[in-house]
């Protein structure tokens, strides 16, 4: 199968993280994955944008609130999705309080990620 | 008059006495009766009609033209309103009325209390209309006006008490019922935290000196004075009476110049000052006052005074009592929402790796490996949640004030913490680097090794947790003979000076730990649990520069300790 979309994971567990990472890789996509907000960010400066990010918001170092800002604020990452993976029980208010285009709670079914990403991706 | 009295006595002599005795027998009623002509002139009187009116004598009153008494005193009807004299009983027993009464509360100019008198007057008819004569009887009700003003006042300030939780707001409505009916001046302070004197209502009925007060109070604030009446009544629980307010007092209580000066400005001549209490303890101090030339407080003032400081006490109590319940269902549903959500990581692990082996089969794949890897994964991450699950029960059981059943058995720290160091190494980032040292070549005691192995966890995970850039993170382990202990230094983001005294708070995180995530129960359950075992805890940090966190676990138990959880 071609590497469909390019997709970044920032997550602080390292299990999740690989999970997530297989998962999508196992339906065809280009992955990287970043612990915190500045590897994350670390990973789109050297030119890779991805087309959707799968940010967790809890994180030690830099948080996916600060992420998402910094994000914000570069015009080249304009069109970069985001989709907040979470477990908090607030989840729907906290994504839309970033402004991110969708959330996941976790746990969920790992076709929720390709299905995310195609959704965003092919429109 | 005459067909009124018809005596029964023997003889026309005895007749004949009593009729010389009916002015000496009118002079001898308690109640007060006055007759007037229609002109208003008084035309008989009593001694206690004089005395009500603020006379020595009946002769004083008799023969008074009309209205020459009434502006010797103010008259209010039942409303409060000031009464007319038309509305008054003897004028309307002159315009006709059959047998009018009336509550009159008048006030003798020049004296400081209203008095009550319930006035009954009637018709008493002449040979003509003009000499018309109206006999008005004033019976003296003070006393019984007084304890029905009292009961409705303690009514009122109850069902003011009683409406709201909200006994800022509360309080401030109370004040403004003391103030005009039993005082001039009202101020009440409620200790909030311990020692903390909070002033949440100050009134005066002169809004020219509620100003001066509210500046008094801006400039000079009560909070800040060490010592004064309100204090030492909160601290005795005994009301202060001071019933004549002098210039050295104020002297005395005066900060400075400016501070008398206003002071004295106030006039006030006399305070009370009567604790709150609630919850059998001093809740707070409500204070009144007069200023000169104000009514001074009666006895039953005060008494009345004092109870409503019980009332108010009472209320406050029961505010504060919901309050902290009210605190206590919203930290539990905190600590619900925060149990829930910690759940879900290692359970969303659980359910990925079983989706990932699930996937692999669905795709015809026939390597075992990964398979192996996933079923392990899976082991690991429900051995994740068991502990957390554990953790969970440990805090949920010792915040309910019950007993955690301790497992004692020999234990070596040595091989303890090298496990669960291995473990952690295995999980963090390529920033962190674990560097475990041992004095000895194990260190045995008699411990709970699945709870010292959550607290080592706890942190060994804060280690890393709180050190986002990285770094060394330095294990020791040593022994003095007497106690193990273990040592982990990061060099993360440290804990701030004012936060380290309470990092062992049930649900208290730093004030620098921004979005990462955590309970708040880590720290205190782990303490908790050393202390179960006989052991302590101890923190050492420095705010931008890491932590280091010691236990020391005692290597013989103290007799009877093997029921460490037990009360």
């Amino acid at each position: 199968m071609q590497d469909e979309h390019r997709v970044l994971i920032v997550e602080d567990d390292p299990a999740l993280r690989e999970i997530y990472a297989g998962a999508l890789r196992g339906f065809g996509h280009e992955v990287r994955t970043a612990a915190d907000g500045s590897a994350a960010l670390d990973a789109l400066s050297n030119g890779w944008a991805p087309c959707v990010v799968f940010l967790d918001l809890r994180m030690p170092g830099m948080d996916g609130w600060e992420f998402s800002r910094r994000l914000r604020a570069e015009e080249r990452w304009r069109d970069v999705h985001v989709v907040v993976v979470a477990a908090h029980f607030r989840i729907d208010q906290e994504a839309a309080d970033i402004g991110a285009d969708g959330w996941l709670q976790k746990p969920f079914d790992l076709v929720r990620l390709d299905e995310e990403t195609r959704a965003l991706c092919q429109s | 008059m005459p067909e009124l009295i018809e005596p029964m006595v023997a003889s026309d002599q005895s007749r004949d006495d009593l009729q010389h005795q009916l002015p000496a027998i009118f002079d001898s009623v308690a109640d007060g009766i006055t007759v007037l002509d229609r002109s208003g002139g008084i035309v008989l009187a009593n001694p206690a009609a004089a005395q009500l009116l603020g006379y020595e004598d009946a002769a004083d009153i008799i023969g008074q033209p009309s209205g020459a008494l009434s502006g010797g005193f103010e008259m209010f009807g039942d409303d409060g309103e000031p009464l007319a004299p038309e509305r008054l009983p003897t004028a309307r027993a002159f315009a006709g009325e059959e047998a009018p009464e009336a509550a009159v509360r008048f006030r003798v100019r020049g004296s400081l209390r209203d008095r009550w008198s319930l006035v009954r007057s009637r018709l008493l008819p002449g040979s003509s209309t003009e000499h018309d004569l109206v006999v008005t009887s004033f019976q003296d009700i003070t006393a019984i006006k007084q304890v029905e003003l009292r009961l409705s006042f303690l009514s009122d300030a109850s069902a003011v008490l009683g409406e709201s939780l909200d006994y800022h707001d509360t309080l401030s409505r109370v004040a403004n019922l003391v103030v005009p009916a039993l005082a001039d001046w009202c101020a009440i302070d409620v200790l909030e935290e311990p020692d903390q004197v909070h002033r949440v209502a100050l009134t005066h009925v002169d809004p020219e000196m509620l100003a001066l007060a509210d500046e008094i109070q801006r400039r000079w604030p009560p909070e800040k004075t060490e010592e004064g009446v309100a204090r030492r009544v909160m601290r005795d629980g005994v009301p202060v009476y001071v019933p004549d307010v002098t210039d050295e007092m104020l002297q005395a209580a005066a900060r400075d110049d400016e501070h008398l000066e206003l002071l004295r400005r106030l006039e006030l001549r006399e305070v009370l000052t009567v604790p709150l209490f609630g919850q059998g303890r001093v809740l707070g101090a409500l204070s009144v006052g007069n200023s000169t030339g104000a009514d001074p407080l009666s006895q039953e003032d005060r008494d009345l005074i004092e109870d409503l400081g019980r009332r108010a006490g009472d209320a406050i109590g029961g505010a504060q009592l919901m309050r902290e319940a009210q605190e206590a269902v919203r930290q539990r549903d905190e600590f619900l929402a925060i149990a829930s959500h910690d759940m879900r990581t290692p359970l969303a692990a659980v359910r990925g790796y079983a989706q990932l082996a699930l996937r692999h089969l669905d795709r015809g794949g026939t390597d075992i490996q990964p398979l192996a890897r996933w079923l392990r994964d899976i082991d690991e991450s429900a051995d994740r949640l068991n502990d957390l699950v554990a953790e969970l029960m440990d805090v949920s059981l010792l915040r309910g004030g019950k007993n955690v059943p301790l497992q004692l058995a020999p234990t070596d720290l040595v091989a303890l913490v090298n496990d669960r160091v291995r473990e952690h190494a295995t999980s963090a980032d390529e920033k962190h680097a674990f560097r475990v040292q041992a004095d000895a070549e194990e260190v045995v005691g008699h411990w709970d090794a699945a709870r010292l192995a959550r607290v080592l966890d706890n942190l060994l995970g804060n280690a890393v947790k709180y050190s986002p850039d990285g770094g060394d993170i330095e294990v020791n382990i040593a022994t003095d003979g007497a106690f193990g202990s273990v040592t982990v230094t990061d060099h993360g983001i440290g804990i701030a000076a004012k936060d380290l005294g309470r990092i062992f708070t049930p649900m208290f995180r730093g004030t620098n730990t921004g979005s990462v995530a955590g309970t708040g129960l880590g720290l205190s359950g782990s303490r908790t649990l050393v202390e179960l075992m006989g052991g302590r805890i101890q923190v050492q940090s420095r705010l931008g520069q890491g932590s280091t966190f010691t236990i020391w676990l005692p290597l013989q138990q103290a007799n009877g300790n093997a029921q460490a959880g037990t009360a």
